[in-house]
């Protein structure tokens, strides 16, 4: 489980321990369920160490990294079994939290609704902002990451930026 | 990066169900263990992980470039920023031009259904104008409204555009709207109300954008195909729909089974424009008021393709897409040599005459010629200057006005385009500029 790439030499086990949270943080903010972002994350180590020798060094192994999460993400929301099966809703933990501070609650409805606008951003769209503001990967890196020319990145971006303001116009 | 940014940023870092999630000793053991108990399937893995890069490398790549010559209607005020090369068989135009035409079915089925056809005399009232202009000042308002076809009931009497081909656009517009302009038609055109729409949103929720959920899986997919049909800007390809949509307004003879549509062999000639020789038979629920364009053609091969199947849709959108990848769907390399400039009432609208300094993007235009523009009412995808980005923004323009489809978001809106400024402003904005 060990490859050597124009001088560098990756251990699997290194990669998982390094750019784990990476990779599950990402896979969850596709997937949004726990469980199914840690079988997505297993699912993107075992790709990614049986295809370590393709990597080319194009771009950082962190990148090709989030790049194999996202394909394998986008198969598991593609798939017939996530289409046709409802996630039980997960018990909305922070709901049984105290909020004694008037401030830090309207924040934290205010971050809700951002999320919310950012989920219901159409894929392509969804994606690339949570690359470029959640993972703060680059344009170029999100381009390498998501396979797309950075053109595209940019003006997704910017489509992006602009529906959602149009969306929490008069909440934020 | 502004305050937004910051506001983005810093409530996607604060999810709240973030917390906590981060890589433990079971999840690395577990990994590991799934690794080396994926052994015997690496091959197999092996196999997907290029499967899958390949599928993006795919989606990417604007494929094959032109051998066509440009279309001789060159008093064209408008210059095609590039030409793909000839792929439709008679089949490959049916089966696109029907699924479209079939979701225009479904609409003004339930038009009729909904609220009747009323057809009333084209208005001369000198508010139309107006009324566009209004449209264009609202282009700020919120998303939910701009969805309304500001504009589609309203016709200028001077235009020479076909009333019947612009209903066709109209209509399927509404469609991807979720809702259409209010009620007033003109000469033959046909507008939808409000509640007409909804009915059909329930009715058939495929082909509808509603305002809280506006990109489901099967909507998008139909705006996908939507968004490549436009793209391909081929007149002969929407020339059958348009021929569909004049026989529905001009109440030709109804064809039997809703929704469905007879699809030309194989061997059958393309529908050369003007020709009226597409394939395309629309019906109504109620099979009346409805007509079909009969194919001249061959038509031993004919095919029933249900536009209500699931099934059979994806295969047809599945089909559409694979055609636009093996053929090339996008710019070619050559785009960026030729110069697109647009013109509306004779004027040439600011900012369209192509120059990476001043202008950040680039127009294609589908048809070449002020006939097109008035007649067909050319389409026109957006990329950027260096040919990258798509989008996903196609512009309609008529002579009095222009209608911009926005698929990645499922919004139409209507612009007056009478100074031009205002079709160069709603694009510099859709780009961010």
């Amino acid at each position: 489980m060990v490859t050597e790439t124009e001088n560098t030499v990756y251990d699997i086990e290194t990669l998982v321990r390094e750019y784990g949270n990476d990779v599950l943080r990402t896979a969850y903010s596709f997937v949004r369920d726990r469980e199914a972002a840690k079988d997505l994350f297993q699912e993107t180590f075992i790709k990614a160490n049986y295809n370590l020798d393709k990597f080319r060094g194009d771009s950082s192994i962190k990148t090709w990294l989030i790049r194999i999460t996202v394909n394998v993400c986008k198969d598991y929301l593609k798939s017939a079994y996530q289409k046709n099966v409802v996630p039980m809703t997960q018990v909305e933990e922070d709901s049984l939290r105290v909020e004694d501070d008037h401030e830090q609650i309207e924040n934290a409805d205010r971050d809700e609704q951002i999320r919310r606008a950012v989920n219901s951003l159409p894929e392509n769209y969804r994606e690339v902002v949570l690359c470029v503001y959640f993972r703060e990967m680059s344009v170029a890196d999100t381009s390498a990451a998501l396979g797309v020319p950075e053109g595209t990145v940019k003006s997704r971006l910017a489509r992006a930026r602009e529906v959602l303001k149009s969306k929490l116009e008069g909440r934020l | 990066m502004d305050d937004f940014d910051r506001l983005l940023k810093d409530a996607l870092d604060s999810d709240i169900d973030l917390e906590g999630l981060t890589v433990d000793e079971d999840l690395v053991a577990s990994t590991l263990k799934a690794i080396d108990e994926a052994a015997p399937r690496k091959e197999e893995i092996r196999a997907e992980f290029d499967q899958e890069f390949a599928a993006v490398a795919a989606e990417e790549v604007a494929t094959e470039t032109v051998s066509e010559e440009v279309p001789e209607e060159a008093t064209a005020v408008v210059t095609p920023m590039y030409k793909k090369e000839r792929f439709f068989t008679g089949r490959r135009i049916a089966t696109i031009a029907g699924v479209v035409a079939g979701i225009a079915a479904v609409v003004v089925g339930a038009i009729f259904l909904g609220s009747g056809m009323n057809l009333t005399k084209k208005s001369e009232d000198a508010s139309t104008t107006t009324a566009m202009s209004t449209a264009t000042e609202d282009r700020t308002e919120s998303a939910a409204e701009s969805y309304e076809m500001k504009g589609a009931a309203v016709y200028d009497t001077e235009a020479p555009a076909s009333p019947v081909e612009s209903a066709a656009f109209d209509v399927g517009a509404a469609g991807m709207a979720g809702s259409a302009g209010s009620g007033g038609m003109g000469n033959g055109r046909i507008a939808a109300d409000g509640a007409a729409a909804d009915a059909a949103s329930e009715e058939d929720g495929l082909y509808y954008f509603d305002d809280d959920e506006y990109y489901i899986d099967q909507k998008a997919e139909t705006s996908d195909l939507l968004n490549n049909v436009f793209m391909l800007g081929d007149k002969d390809l929407y020339k059958p729909i348009l021929d569909a949509v004049r026989a529905v307004a001009e109440g030709e003879p109804e064809v039997s089974n809703p929704m469905q549509y007879s699809a030309e062999s194989e061997e059958a000639e393309e529908p050369a424009a003007g020709d009226g020789d597409g394939s395309v038979g629309v019906t109504a629920n109620d099979g009346s008021s409805m007509a079909a364009v009969e194919p001249e053609a061959d038509e031993a091969e004919e095919e029933e393709f249900d536009i209500n199947d699931p099934v059979q849709l994806k295969e047809a959108l599945e089909e559409s897409q694979q055609m636009l990848k093996e053929t090339g769907g996008g710019p070619s390399d050559k785009a960026t040599e030729v110069i697109g400039s647009i013109e509306v009432n004779g004027e040439t609208v600011p900012d369209f005459e192509y120059s990476p300094e001043k202008n950040p993007f680039w127009v294609e235009i589908g048809d070449a010629s002020d006939e097109a523009l008035s007649e067909y009412s050319p389409l026109i995808v957006i990329y950027d200057q260096d040919n990258e980005a798509d989008f996903d923004v196609c512009v309609q323009v008529y002579t009095d006005r222009c209608v911009v489809y926005d698929f990645a978001f499922g919004t139409t809106t209507t612009y007056s385009v009478t100074d031009g400024q205002a079709l160069a402003d709603t694009l510099r904005e859709i780009v961010g500029q």
